[in-house]
């Protein structure tokens, strides 16, 4: 029984970094950096859903559908300011991810300075025993969350391989200027891959601030896992990225039931500094460019 | 009362120049994009503050112990990260800087964890005590001119340039039959050396440490200062470490509750660190791009 | 020749002016509490204590014509902000008192206040650790000595025998679990700790479960109270939950939990805002109309906090002569809202009620 607790344990937590890791492995496939400021467009989305439902009062529904344009417009937003001028002058990828880091840290502080650093909830979800199946215990907003995670996986491959928008975005990935002779218009997709990862990191912030509660550094925390799960899967394999995290919530799950609970991160850390040091690629990903 | 509150400054200044030069000297100079700098200035302060503590070691020894302790850090994560380049170096060494965090927080039993360290004592040399502010600030000033004046003799050496050259055309280095690799391990040793001896000052100065402080926003703090003086730019360092301390500190003025005042200081960094990069990728001074 | 006398006279007035600003010269004391941070709920209720009791000390006339100037500075709920908060205090406004709580800050100020010479006083603190003998640090404040003992007799009384123990992993935590080692008849099977920042406790939770003590006490700041009862009952876990009044006793616990916190049982200081003497109803009725609600405990620890430390500075002839209020200190008796405070030579006040409370209803009960 306490392994069947410990698997559910896992799916649920590996279902919201693989919300986190699904968005930010998107972007990375198109755009080749790392847009670590993608846990920022997460946390801006739970803090407008608290806002825009519990302060201002507005119906749960239409807030939610609000606060993933807000988060689409956020992300497109980061790529018209900052990456593409930077692009513009050929910066390199290294310069692009300290620049991530910088609108990750300035957005962070930006919801701390207006919300406050108190844990706060949005109240939309009653507190009850969860069901039990199969012997572990489940609330059916986890399982919900899970089902998302699993729809995203299938969706995203589909999108990926056979929608034209998906084959274009990763056309741009694999060479801008081919696919710039070939008549695609690279600005035109990176900007749609921001938009719609953003809007993945929407549905994130959305789901992980009902589960979970809501502070300010919770965008830093999901950034590290996400990203983890997204190179444990392997970064330029979107539907990887949410196995990834699967994987990831298993180890840190069955991790801690023998070592102490303090270790979860650890474990989310070592993980990433083996997969960085021996198998970059990650499991599914391909080594196409990795190392310069 | 004031001339008390700018001595604090100073020291403080004082202890991250010595983090931004030889950060500096890893980075801008031997092009390792060491993102995990912060982590030596962690096992430095842990080091000397556990050695002195627990088991009654004077602080010479802890000082010195602390530096290569760190060094020993150092070479570990040069080894670990032979292979990698570009923007996966980094993320490895930032992995690294979230390991030896998790490892401080969570080895209890030899950090004590989040419960930190108090009463770190004041140095003393061989009976001599420093207790004033006023001698803690010349004692770091001394260390601090010690250190500037080492990296810069490495620099300016022809062993500097080797290390631009490293830096520059790794592969036109190595056609040459130079071992570049046991030239970024020495560079990156002594960068931590110096980080490490950093931390020692810093621990016996604020007399209680905790893994927080080693964390990331202390790292931005240490990136964007060298960033901002710009890469290879051992002048640039010193001047950008003034002023990137002391700008915040005009927020004071402002009367501000202080829960403003936090994250106001963080939101200043990165707009500095986005400012530079967008604006002038130099610099202040720098001769080089990032790579 | 008038120059001079001209000059002489600018300087003999500037002289005598200077003397009457030195006397008119505020007597400085720094508090430095969680005005932010995870320990924000208990800053605040010490604020408004200190606050008041800085208002009644001037309106008595101040320490020997001089007024009492409180310097707040925010300790951040963290202690490596408030060491930097005390070396401010120390160097910047030269303070040679200062009040402060929650364990683990007292523990790092604790060393830097013996070394400086500056008195220290714990106005809310509960760390066993914080005890040490004939220095400068006092405390006025319940311990977890009270609390623990109070719980470990109630259930050594209804015979339980079995434990688990779910605590926050710095000093008020870690004492807590000392503590209730040392009262607890039975066995304390399982201890599970987390993070001070840390908002989902489910897999200790979990292990917990696994374990199936007879009973489960925790402790923790009020935010995380409440999430923790509200995941024991979503995962399921029927044995009842003990704690003490600093986990539990607040709003922001009812409010995370959102309904979860019904029939938890914890242990409080006993604090009954009806009594009837005249200095309660004073201090009480001044409170609520500053402040527009009932004083609570927290705030008047804080409150006799600076009360003690007034009377001891007003018995020097030099109130900035820090080893003479040490000495008034470990000599001092006076009657303060909480109970009489006289302190041991470990500077812990000596005798404090507790009661136990529960959650009735969504408000907050004694125990029957």
């Amino acid at each position: 029984m306490i392994f069947n607790q410990l698997l559910a344990n896992s799916l649920i937590i590996g279902s919201i970094y693989a919300l986190v890791a699904c968005g930010f492995s998107l972007i990375y496939s198109t755009n080749r950096f790392m847009h670590l400021a993608h846990g920022a467009s997460v946390v801006v989305s739970a803090y407008m859903l608290y806002w825009i439902f519990s302060v201002l009062g507005i119906p749960f529904w239409l807030s939610c559908i609000l606060t993933l344009i807000i988060a689409s417009a956020v992300g497109f937003g980061m790529y018209r300011l900052v990456y593409l001028p930077l692009q513009k002058k050929k910066s390199s990828n290294v310069i692009l991810l300290l620049a991530s880091v910088g609108i990750l840290i300035l957005i962070e502080n930006l919801v701390l300075l207006f919300f406050g650093a108190d844990v706060k909830t949005i109240g939309y979800i009653q507190v009850q025993k969860g069901m039990e199946i199969l012997g572990a215990v489940i609330t059916p907003l986890q399982v919900f969350i899970i089902i998302v995670s699993v729809i995203l996986l299938v969706a995203l491959y589909i999108f990926m391989k056979f929608t034209r928008l998906g084959r274009n975005m990763r056309a741009v990935a694999d060479n801008k200027e081919l696919a710039g002779i070939m008549g695609i218009n690279y600005k035109r997709i990176a900007g749609f891959s921001f938009i719609i990862g953003s809007f993945l990191a929407g549905i994130a912030g959305i789901l992980i601030g009902l589960e979970q509660n809501l502070e300010p550094t919770m965008g830093l925390n999901l950034m590290i896992k996400g990203f983890t799960g997204a190179i444990v899967g392997g970064i330029t394999f979107v539907p990887g990225a949410i196995i990834g995290s699967y994987l990831l919530g298993i180890a840190e799950n069955f991790g801690i039931w023998w070592l102490p609970s303090g270790y979860k991160d650890a474990i989310a850390f070592i993980l990433l500094f083996i997969f960085l040091l021996f198998k970059p690629s990650g499991i599914f990903g391909i080594d196409k460019g990795i190392k310069k | 009362m004031i001339e008390a509150y700018l001595i604090h400054l100073l020291i403080l200044i004082g202890i991250y120049v010595i983090l931004a030069v030889s950060l500096n000297l890893a980075l801008g100079y031997t092009g390792l994009l060491n993102l995990g700098h912060i982590a030596f200035f962690g096992v430095g302060a842990y080091t000397s503050a556990l050695l002195t503590k627990s088991l009654g070691v004077p602080f010479p020894v802890a000082f010195i112990a602390a530096g290569l302790f760190a060094g020993l850090f150092g070479f570990i994560l040069i080894l670990a990260t032979k292979k990698l380049k570009g923007d996966y170096l980094a993320l490895a060494t930032l992995g690294f800087s979230f390991v030896v965090y998790s490892l401080l927080l969570n080895w209890t039993s030899l950090t004590k964890g989040p419960l930190g360290i108090p009463g770190i004592q004041k140095p003393s040399f061989f009976g001599l005590a420093i207790s004033s502010n006023v001698s803690f600030l010349i004692f770091v000033a001394i260390v601090c001119v010690v250190s500037c004046f080492i990296i810069y003799k490495i620099i300016k050496s022809p062993f500097g340039r080797l290390l631009e050259a490293s830096r520059d055309d790794e592969v036109g280095l190595k056609v040459l039959g130079k071992n570049t690799f046991k030239l970024k391990a020495k560079a990156m040793i002594v960068s931590a050396f110096f980080a490490g001896i950093a931390g020692s000052l810093f621990a016996h100065y604020i007399s209680f440490i905790d893994p927080s402080s080693f964390y990331i926003t202390d790292l931005i703090l240490i990136l964007t200062i060298v960033i901002a003086g710009g890469i290879a730019s051992f002048k640039g360092s010193i001047v950008s470490t003034f002023i990137i301390i002391l700008i915040p500190e005009g927020l004071r003025f402002f009367e501000m509750p202080s829960s403003i005042l936090g994250p106001a200081r963080q939101i200043i960094y990165a707009l500095i660190l986005l400012g530079i990069l967008m604006l002038r990728p130099k610099g202040l001074f720098g001769r080089v791009d990032l790579e | 020749m008038k120059k001079i006398l001209i000059f002489g006279i600018i300087i003999l007035s500037l002289l005598i002016a200077g003397c009457k600003v030195q006397e008119k010269e505020p007597v400085k004391v720094g508090a430095i509490y969680q005005e932010t941070g995870t320990g924000s709920d208990w800053g605040a209720r010490a604020i408004k204590g200190v606050n008041l009791a800085a208002e009644k000390i001037n309106a008595d006339g101040g320490i020997d014509g001089r007024k009492l100037a409180v310097i707040y500075e925010d300790s951040k709920s963290t202690p490596k902000d408030a060491v930097t908060a005390i070396s401010k205090l120390i160097d910047v406004d030269g303070v040679k008192a200062v009040l402060s709580q929650q364990s683990s800050v007292v523990m790092a100020l604790s060393p830097i206040a013996n070394e400086n010479k500056i008195i220290l006083v714990d106005t809310g603190a509960t760390t066993p650790s914080y005890t040490s003998a004939d220095d400068f640090t006092f405390r006025v404040s319940y311990t977890a000595t009270y609390f623990a003992k109070e719980i470990s007799s109630m259930l050594n009384k209804k015979e339980i025998k079995t434990l688990g123990m779910l605590y926050v992993n710095n000093d008020y935590g870690q004492g807590m679990l000392k503590t209730y080692r040392e009262y607890f008849n039975g066995d304390i099977i399982i201890s599970e700790t987390f993070a001070d920042s840390a908002a989902d406790f489910r897999t200790q939770l979990q292990k917990i479960k696994e374990k199936n003590p007879d009973a489960v006490v925790f402790a923790s700041n009020p935010t995380q109270a409440g999430i923790i009862l509200k995941q024991r009952e979503e995962l399921g876990l029927t044995q009842q939950f003990y704690t003490d009044a600093n986990a539990m006793e607040y709003q922001s616990a009812l409010d995370s939990a959102g309904g979860a916190a019904e029939g938890v049982i914890y242990a409080s200081q006993f604090y009954d805002v009806n009594r009837t003497d005249d200095s309660f109803r004073d201090f009480n009725s001044r409170f609520m109309q500053k402040y527009n609600e009932s004083s609570n405990p927290l705030s008047a620890q804080a409150y006799d906090g600076l009360m003690v430390l007034a009377a001891a500075m007003r018995k020097c002839e030099n109130p900035a002569d820090s080893e003479c209020i040490k000495d008034g200190l470990y000599n001092i008796s006076i009657k303060g809202i909480i109970g009489s405070i006289t302190f041991d030579r470990y500077g812990d006040v000596i005798y404090r009620p507790t009661i136990i409370k529960t959650v009735k209803n969504n408000t907050f009960v004694q125990y029957k």
